[in-house]
């Protein structure tokens, strides 16, 4: 590509923000914004203008949240990484603050009329690679990298899936697919007298109850992020291997009740614990998994399932057995790459496995190797508590742009001339599918062939 | 050798048989004479100019052009497909313009947007000016044959198109285009038929543009109930040969079906007593000629009517109990699917078990003729059963049926294994368009026609393919759906496909495609400057809008008003000529649209260097290295040819596309 095409390409792209680094796992943390005229867009933005050189400064973010200090990195273009103007600030490592600048950065650009959005993932080095300033090799490194990453992303989105936030998103998105249907069926299928469409004044108070239950969920989605920040590692094992004296020795104190007694703990039992400096994860002691619940035990199974339920929720699974006694299978579901086996009560017996980690919590030995190892394995790991938060701003960005056309489609409807009868049907269904498209994040977007699939499977469409 | 028998032509042939021969070799060969195979020709000889040689060979001259199934052209979203092939110069819209026999504009109480104009049409007249203006395109030879074989052979090791295999009855059809062009313009005659004396027919036509246009007719079965006939169509053959060729030059092929309904006998339908369905009293022609110098008659023939019946509870009772009779429900076919938007009777009847009733109307298939369309009940059950359906109806009791309904299933060729340019992935040169890429529809197939014809003459003269965008025409979005996601019926056109639906209006097809046209080789002089003139005018009109002050404000802004009609903008611009109003007409469209065409301009130009982005063909995709296994399978299975292509497939996740845009720039590169 030709250097003009490279700058023609910069100037008519919008400005992308997002989070530098992951919450909770450093002091500082970096919102990152590149695209044309920061300076201007970003006005509103910090306490002190930007200046119209490189510089490397103490400033201070004015968002909703308040005044935040912070340290700005700022490369005017086409000095910087992207070649465009770049902008990096240092801001406390707190998710809610991180939010807030991010807000307060996309709402300055707004506010100067600049088109600006969250930034996909690997955006930045696509456009650095665009405009001259990334070799070939490393782009496709980063590329390579930000497609694992995004695995990761994806994998937590389906997570999030399970979740309540997701299964809301996607009945709303379900229920606007269906209005669509009922509209376009009046614009696709008129010709055929059977067809009755939605009727305008029908339509409207549809659309504006789908945009309160969206804007109810927006709350919730932020709630979720908070509860889920941190990675899970989940003792897991059959009955009595030890599990909770083992949960214990790692936390360091006593938060369990253990007892040589089959099925001591029923709930799940969680505790934050720092593994090494750098990581920290939710410690989560269940139920002894029994494969086969002894009878009249419903309780027994119920919390059996819990510990399933557990496991697989988990990033990682430490799997218990006892050293004098075969290794357990593990449950369907659970791959081996999630798991760490760990050997009991080597005080009592000589395992004769070779691929694990002895511990025994009665002497206390092998609990600072079992830490070291969780550490090392979470570190490999994508934490799910950074893709959770590297996912969510960008949904709750798409919540709010679903909304916003959700209420101008329902204006649109409600302007109709006559309450029966559709003039301008296109309309309204242009801006019910924007809407739908905005949820893709959630939801999975629009597809024209499943709005037909409605149409036939309730009408009978056809001369 | 082999001469033509001049005798019985009104007129000498253009070329002989023997020059023809001698020469060996056409530029392009279309294979078919329907509505694809006639919108090739035309587009391929309009970008090669006038000492091109283009081939159409056809099972049968006479019914190039033939209307199979319903006589009417147009409809919802089809309509603006017509609009956008005459834009660039086609056929069809001229056609139906010709003959049609009631017009009518669909949706006209809704926006601008998804209106459609129709028109039945007459079948025979329709037919016969297809021939006629195919005929007066110089350097056309129509060839009377089978295609049974394709033949290819390896080029800097890609396998290409060199030359088709005719059947042993191949005979030439030539028409002088001068002497037919003096005819009348809807001349109810068809191209007369030249034959080669039996034996002295060529066997082999060499090409480097092969486009293949098979419609139902590759390995064609025909069922009326138990009984099955070879045949696309009632009395015609079947294709045998090329369905094996393509299966062999490692093509995945499918299989699937359409219907038809019985034909009636007007005379004998209670025709008075049954409720008219009138056209519009003032039609809207589908081609911006008609009209204008040289096609001042619009319409051209006599406007006629339809009728309405219905079906009845005892006719369901009779399907019903009939079904194991049906071979669409006994396992006779082996189609999986006939398209859910046009289901047979029988369908009907079963998926909406609680209706008692379903509409049937009654389409004239011409002006001269007493056959009748029942459309509404397209149906494969056995003659016995079609009898009491046709007699059960009001009005019908005592009805002729003509022609009994059939069922028709064929070979076609998955459409993931073409481009958006209608060539095949598989084999350079070699094109397919219509129904054997899984569509339905005279308009889908004549757009895909179009695109076929035009990229084939295109690459011959070693110029750059040409995709049609998503937000250009229905056309793109047609192209794009097919080479994007995997069709389960028969693909059909819908205005709900196009996202941007808004920027798609028929009243509009010149101003987004007739310039673009001209440069591409479809469009002709008269039709640009045409064209010129109208965007000079409705940018004067567009000026005296703003300029005109109303009710202490621009008449534009009066304009944007939904509940304002523009006849009375223009009455109020004080413009009263026909052309002029219908141009005040477009533009009160285009300033109702404004806020929407902005939003989604903006979000065009964002994503446009991307979109026509282009994927080497020599681009291993399964190698690209970091894609998850869902993206890569979409690759290996679609071999998407554009950026914009990839992003569509299902699976095709963001970050997949960062990694094919930097394995396209190495590859570019290395």
């Amino acid at each position: 590509m030709t250097n003009t095409a490279a700058s023609s390409r910069a100037s008519q792209a919008s400005i992308v923000v997002a989070r530098g680094s992951a919450p909770g796992r450093c002091v500082r943390a970096i919102v990152r914004a590149s695209g044309p005229s920061l300076a201007h867009a970003f006005r509103h933005a910090f306490a002190h203008p930007l200046p119209a050189t490189r510089c490397h400064e103490a400033n201070r973010m004015m968002t909703a949240a308040g005044e935040i200090p912070c340290i700005v990195l700022w490369m005017p273009a086409p000095a910087s990484f992207t070649g465009e103007d770049c902008l990096e600030a240092l801001v406390p490592s707190n998710p809610v603050l991180l939010d807030a600048a991010v807000d307060a950065l996309l709402a300055s650009a707004a506010k100067q009329a600049c088109a600006a959005r969250h930034a996909n993932a690997g955006e930045f080095a696509m456009r650095a690679f665009f405009n001259g300033r990334l070799e070939l090799a490393a782009a496709e490194g980063l590329a390579a990298a930000i497609a694992a990453t995004d695995d990761a992303e994806l994998a937590a989105a389906r997570m999030l899936a399970s979740g309540a936030l997701a299964l809301e998103a996607n009945a709303i998105a379900d229920a606007a697919m269906q209005c669509l249907a009922l509209v376009e069926v009046g614009i696709d299928f008129s010709d055929v007298e059977d067809v009755t469409a939605i009727t305008p004044e029908a339509l409207a108070p549809q659309l504006r109850a789908l945009s309160l239950r969206l804007e109810s969920i927006s709350n919730q989605g932020a709630r979720e992020d908070r509860a889920s920040a941190v990675s899970r590692v989940v003792l897991f094992g059959p009955p009595n291997v030890g599990k909770s004296s083992l949960f214990n020795a790692i936390v360091g104190h006593e938060r369990t009740v253990t007892a040589d007694e089959i099925g001591t703990t029923r709930d799940a039992i969680v505790e934050r614990v720092q593994f090494a400096k750098d990581i920290t994860a939710g410690l989560i002691d269940v139920a002894g998994y029994a494969a086969k619940v002894v009878d009249g035990d419903p309780l027994a199974a119920v919390a059996s399932q819990r510990a399933l339920d557990e496991v697989r929720d988990a990033d990682l699974v430490l799997m218990c057995d006892v050293a004098h006694q075969p290794m357990t299978e593990l449950p369907q579901g659970v791959e081996g790459s999630r798991v760490l086996r760990v050997i009991t009560k080597c005080d009592l017996a000589t395992p004769c496995i070779v691929d694990a980690i002895f511990t025994s919590a009665l002497a206390s030995t092998g609990i600072d190797a079992l830490k070291a190892q969780i550490a090392r394995r979470l570190r490999r790991l994508p934490s799910r508590g950074a893709a959770l938060s590297a996912v969510l701003p960008r949904q709750a960005a798409a919540i709010a742009e679903a909304r916003a056309l959700l209420i101008e489609a329902a204006v649109t409807t409600e302007s109709e001339p006559r309450r029966t009868h559709w003039t301008r049907p296109e309309e309204t269904a242009s801006l019910l599918r924007a809407a739908i498209e905005a949820l893709r994040p959630i939801s999975g977007g629009f597809d024209a062939d499943d709005v037909l699939g409605r149409v036939f499977a309730r009408f009978c469409i056809g001369k | 050798m082999y001469a033509i028998a001049t005798d019985r032509l009104p007129f000498a042939p253009m070329h002989s048989a023997d020059e023809i021969m001698s020469a060996g070799h056409f530029d392009v060969v279309v294979v078919g004479g329907g509505h694809a195979g006639a919108e090739a020709a035309r587009a391929a000889l309009s970008v090669l100019g006038t000492d091109a040689r283009v081939a159409l060979v056809t099972m049968d001259p006479t019914r190039i052009g033939a209307m199979s199934c319903n006589p009417a052209i147009g409809g919802l979203a089809k309509g603006q497909l017509v609009c956008e092939i005459d834009a660039l110069g086609g056929i069809m819209g001229l056609a139906a313009d010709a003959t049609g026999i009631m017009f009518k504009m669909l949706n006209t109480s809704k926006g601008a947007a998804v209106r459609g104009p129709r028109a039945q049409c007459d079948k025979y007249a329709y037919a016969a000016e297809v021939q006629r203006l195919l005929s007066t395109l110089p350097g056309l030879h129509v060839i009377a044959a089978t295609v049974d074989g394709i033949e290819t052979t390896m080029i800097d090791g890609v396998r290409t198109v060199c030359g088709a295999v005719l059947s042993s009855a191949a005979h030439f059809v030539n028409a002088d285009p001068t002497a037919i062009a003096q005819n009348a313009r809807h001349a109810s005659q068809a191209i007369p038929i030249y034959r080669t004396p039996a034996g002295a027919a060529p066997t082999q036509l060499k090409t480097t543009q092969l486009i293949l246009t098979t419609g139902t007719f590759m390995r064609a079965l025909m069922h009326v109930g138990e009984q099955k006939s070879e045949g696309g169509r009632i009395g015609e053959g079947s294709a045998i040969g090329i369905s094996a060729a393509l299966k062999s030059l490692g093509f995945e092929v499918g299989r699937l079906k359409t219907g038809t309904p019985p034909r009636l006998r007007a005379g004998t339908i209670r025709w008075d007593e049954l409720p008219i369905q009138e056209g519009d009293a003032d039609p809207t022609p589908f081609s911006n000629l008609s009209g204008t110098a040289g096609f001042e008659r619009f319409p051209t023939l006599a406007q006629t009517s339809c009728r309405v019946t219905e079906t009845t509870s005892t006719i369901h009772d009779a399907i019903r109990s009939n079904l194991h009779r049906a071979p669409m429900y006994s396992g006779q076919i082996d189609a999986e699917c006939g398209p859910r938007y046009c289901p047979s009777i029988e369908d009907k009847v079963v998926r909406f078990a609680d209706r008692t009733q379903h509409h049937v109307f009654l389409e004239p298939e011409g002006l001269y003729t007493d056959e009748i369309y029942a459309n509404g009940i397209s149906t494969s059950l056995p003659a016995d059963v079609q009898d009491i359906i046709v007699h059960g109806m009001h009005g019908c009791e005592n009805a002729e049926i003509l022609r009994y309904g059939y069922a028709v299933e064929y070979d076609m060729v998955w459409p993931h294994q073409i481009d958006a340019t209608a060539e095949t992935k598989l084999v350079k040169g070699l094109f397919l368009a219509g129904q054997i890429n899984g569509t339905s529809g005279y308009e889908e197939a004549a757009a895909q026609g179009l695109v076929a014809g035009l990229n084939a003459a295109r690459s011959l003269r070693a110029l750059s393919p040409v995709r049609f965008g998503r937000d250009e025409a229905y056309i793109g979005v047609l192209m794009d759906d097919l080479v994007t996601r995997a069709p389960r019926e028969p693909y059909r056109m819908f205005t709900s496909r196009a996202e941007h639906r808004l920027l798609l209006r028929s009243d509009n097809a010149d101003a987004r495609l007739t310039a673009r046209g001209a440069e591409i080789g479809l469009v002709n002089d008269p039709r640009l400057q045409l064209w010129q003139q109208r965007s000079a005018r409705m940018e004067s009109l567009r000026a005296s809008l703003s300029k005109t002050s109303y009710q202490g404000a621009p008449l534009y802004d009066f304009a944007k008003r939904p509940d304002i009609e523009p006849r009375e903008i223009a009455r109020l611009l004080d413009v009263s000529a026909t052309s002029d109003v219908a141009l005040v007409d477009r533009i009160c469209n285009d300033i109702r649209y404004e806020g929407y065409i902005k939003r989604s301009a903006a979000e065009l130009r964002r994503l446009k260097d991307a979109e026509h982005a282009i994927i080497p063909r020599t681009l291993d995709l399964g190698a690209i290295q970091g894609m998850r296994r869902e993206g890569s399978e979409a690759l290996t299975k679609f071999k998407p040819q554009t950026l914009g292509q990839a992003s569509r497939l299902a699976g095709i996740s963001p970050s997949d596309l960062a990694l094919i845009a930097l394995a396209v720039r190495r590859h570019v590169r290395d």
